[in-house]
């Protein structure tokens, strides 16, 4: 589920980008610091953003994930266990 | 025999001393080809069971499959197309290439997902609920058209590529060889070499490909990004300032529009189409990259999803870093060459690395280092094509031996090893094929065909991924309208696009498309399909997902504990 909102807000981020870049050309033509201007900075952005996130993402996933990926492998090993059911795949 | 090329002292081309970069290209080549030969055969001899040529016996590390994803991923396009674009129009090239970057963020959570459901293929994925005959099918259409349509722009880029880099194309020859012979010659070579490697090697010889060819790109674009950073002293405000001022366009080079998504003037309806169709071709990118069967069966050569999800975050460093570097090497040949020298020498800017390459290795070390430089980057841009290339046709071969022989022909209970022998066929029937088709395509433009195949791959096979892993009702007729609604809607609106017919330049009145001027058969705006297609695929999917009472509850329930714990995955 977080993964989720993970996502749309990310494409949400991504998008917000790209529309402006379309239609609010003047905004990201100003210059910031000396020829730096908005468009630069927001596109170097985009790719700091992806390179945060998917970062985060990784240590989110081995900190709350993995522990709850492992107790319902538990719970569903003890529950192959009584049902002896299948394992593996045709 | 002589190495030099015979050109017209006034003929532009990449260098004043194309001998010696020849002699220094070919050997590097020569070289890349010869390790990456003897990898394949050393690892060739342990090729003996499926899930050797399929997933390399899932024995590959992490950060090993970070930097495969990196080499699969990332073509001569990116390397030389993308800078090139950037040293063009600016701002415009790099605004291309964060779709290209941003696409990772959905492949990174659905990583460990796919890897805990599947074995070998796309279709395991679906076909782990819905375990008809028809759901391999439809998989395997989709794989094999989204991979040889891929395919096929690679094998024409490579004739392209090669005559442009020993300047054949301005009419000089190259080892007595006219740029029609050259190029030919270059597709074939190529062809050769990918059927080679995965027929002998399968996925172990094509990650180790994947992971060579990674290493010499980023280190080959570090070092051209860190000698142009070094010649404006480090100070990017610099560089990006003397760009704009040899692009003769100002501050605006380094603002969005002048390349894509532009206003024409006078004409609203131009431009909003101008508007929808970068909004068609980012759609495309962003939702194809995660369904290209390429990408996807490299999470199969890990042990578990855990290190799937690691590799996927590795290749989104790798892929981030290398991008900002083309950011740095395209701004540097604007500032450096100049775009009107490299609109000279190809107007598409693919030979705006290679100038630079030049010019830095001459202001760094004289002629000498201009050629080595110059011969690096022709080697790294053809790796970049082989082990792409190869990827492709092992991922088209695999689709055709597990699903289509295996478990369409041979209803699941093929022999290992004529499964394998099919494999390594069909690897060779396919290279073949696009042999022979790329030479035929020698002189159009295909460019087009990459767009294509990352559309297709969004209407076709992410809503079957995304609907097998999240949705209880999904069975095999939604898999079956999802494939082929995605597949046809983006086929026919290409057919009737401004690609192929009815767009001629505004000025001039040239014809643009692909087909003869008298054929006009445009009806769809846009160039690009994913707007329109991946919608339909989507609904598709949905519509013979709710025409079927098929239900699957506990293969679903069952798979999403799987998916998510890894318990039984293979």
């Amino acid at each position: 589920m977080q993964t989720a909102i993970l996502i749309v807000v990310f494409l949400g981020w991504y998008m917000a980008y790209l529309f402006l870049s379309i239609y609010a050309r003047d905004f990201m033509g100003m210059q910031i610091y000396g020829v730096i201007n908005l468009a630069l900075l927001l596109g170097v952005g985009q790719f700091a953003s992806t390179l945060v996130l998917a970062w985060g993402y990784c240590l989110y996933a081995a900190r709350r994930l993995d522990p709850l990926a492992a107790e319902l492998r538990d719970e569903s090993a003890a529950a192959e266990a009584v049902l002896n059911g299948r394992v593996g795949q045709g | 025999m002589t190495l030099l090329v015979e050109l017209p002292p006034d003929v532009g081309t990449v260098g004043h001393d194309v001998g010696a970069s020849h002699v220094w290209a070919i050997a590097l080549c020569a070289l890349f080809v010869g390790v990456t030969l003897a990898v394949t055969f050393r690892v060739g001899g342990t090729t003996k069971r499926a899930v050797d040529f399929y997933a390399a016996g899932r024995g590959f590390g992490s950060t090993q499959n970070g930097l495969a994803l990196t080499g699969a991923y990332l073509s001569a396009a990116s390397f030389l197309g993308i800078a090139g674009m950037i040293a063009l129009w600016g701002y415009d090239g790099f605004r291309y290439s964060i779709g290209f970057l941003v696409a990772w963020m959905l492949v990174l959570p659905l990583a460990q997902l796919m890897r805990n459901t599947g074995r070998f293929t796309m279709a395991d994925i679906p076909a782990f609920r819905a375990r008809q005959t028809r759901v391999r099918l439809a998989c395997t259409a989709s794989t094999v058209t989204v991979s040889v349509l891929y395919l096929l722009a690679q094998m024409v880029g490579v004739g392209a590529l090669v005559t442009l880099l020993v300047g054949v194309h301005q009419g000089g020859t190259f080892l007595g060889m006219a740029a029609p012979q050259a190029e030919t010659a270059a597709i074939v070579l190529v062809g050769v070499l990918m059927i080679v490697y995965v027929m002998y090697g399968g996925m172990k010889a094509a990650t180790w490909l994947q992971i060579i060819k990674a290493v010499l790109l980023l280190a080959g674009s570090a070092l051209m990004a860190f000698l142009v950073l070094g010649l404006f002293g480090f100070n990017v405000g610099d560089l990006l300032a003397s760009a704009a001022d040899a692009s003769g366009k100002g501050q605006a080079f380094l603002e969005p529009g002048a390349r894509f998504g532009g206003d024409v003037a006078g004409d609203p309806a131009q431009s909003l189409i101008n508007r929808l169709d970068l909004i068609s071709l980012v759609l495309g990118l962003v939702l194809g990259t995660v369904a290209l069967p390429h990408i996807l069966v490299r999470f199969y050569t890990v042990p578990d999803g855990r290190a799937a999800r690691a590799s996927a975050n590795r290749a989104i460093m790798l892929i981030g870093v290398f991008y900002l570097m083309t950011l740095v090497l395209g701004f540097g040949a604007a500032a450096l060459v100049g775009p009107e020298r490299i609109a000279a020498q190809d107007p598409g800017g693919n030979t705006a690395v290679p100038q630079l390459a030049e010019e830095i290795g001459s202001l760094v070390a004289g002629p000498v280092g201009g050629a080595v430089l110059l011969a690096l980057v022709s080697a790294v841009a053809l790796a970049a094509i082989l082990a792409v290339a190869a990827s492709l046709t092992l991922a088209s071969s695999s689709s055709i031996a597990h699903d289509l022989f295996g478990h369409v022909l041979m209803w699941g209970r093929p022999k290992e090893s004529q499964e394998l022998a099919v494999a390594r066929l069909s690897a060779a029937a396919i290279g073949a094929v696009a042999i022979v088709l790329a030479i035929q395509a020698r002189d159009l433009n295909v460019a087009f065909l990459v767009g294509l195949a990352f559309s297709v791959a969004a209407a076709a096979n992410l809503p079957v991924i995304v609907f097998s892993l999240f949705w209880r009702r999904f069975n095999a007729s939604g898999v079956e309208w999802g494939v082929y609604g995605g597949l046809g809607a983006s086929l026919l609106l290409m057919l009737f696009s401004p690609v192929m017919s009815g767009k001629v330049h505004p000025e001039t009145g040239e014809n643009l498309s692909l087909l003869p001027e008298w054929v006009d058969i445009q009806l769809f705006p846009l160039e690009h399909p994913g707007l329109v297609a991946i919608p339909i695929g989507f609904l598709c999917a949905v519509i013979g997902t709710l025409r079927s009472d098929e239900r699957s509850t506990d293969r679903y329930r069952e798979l999403r504990v799987r998916s998510l714990t890894g318990t039984g995955a293979a």
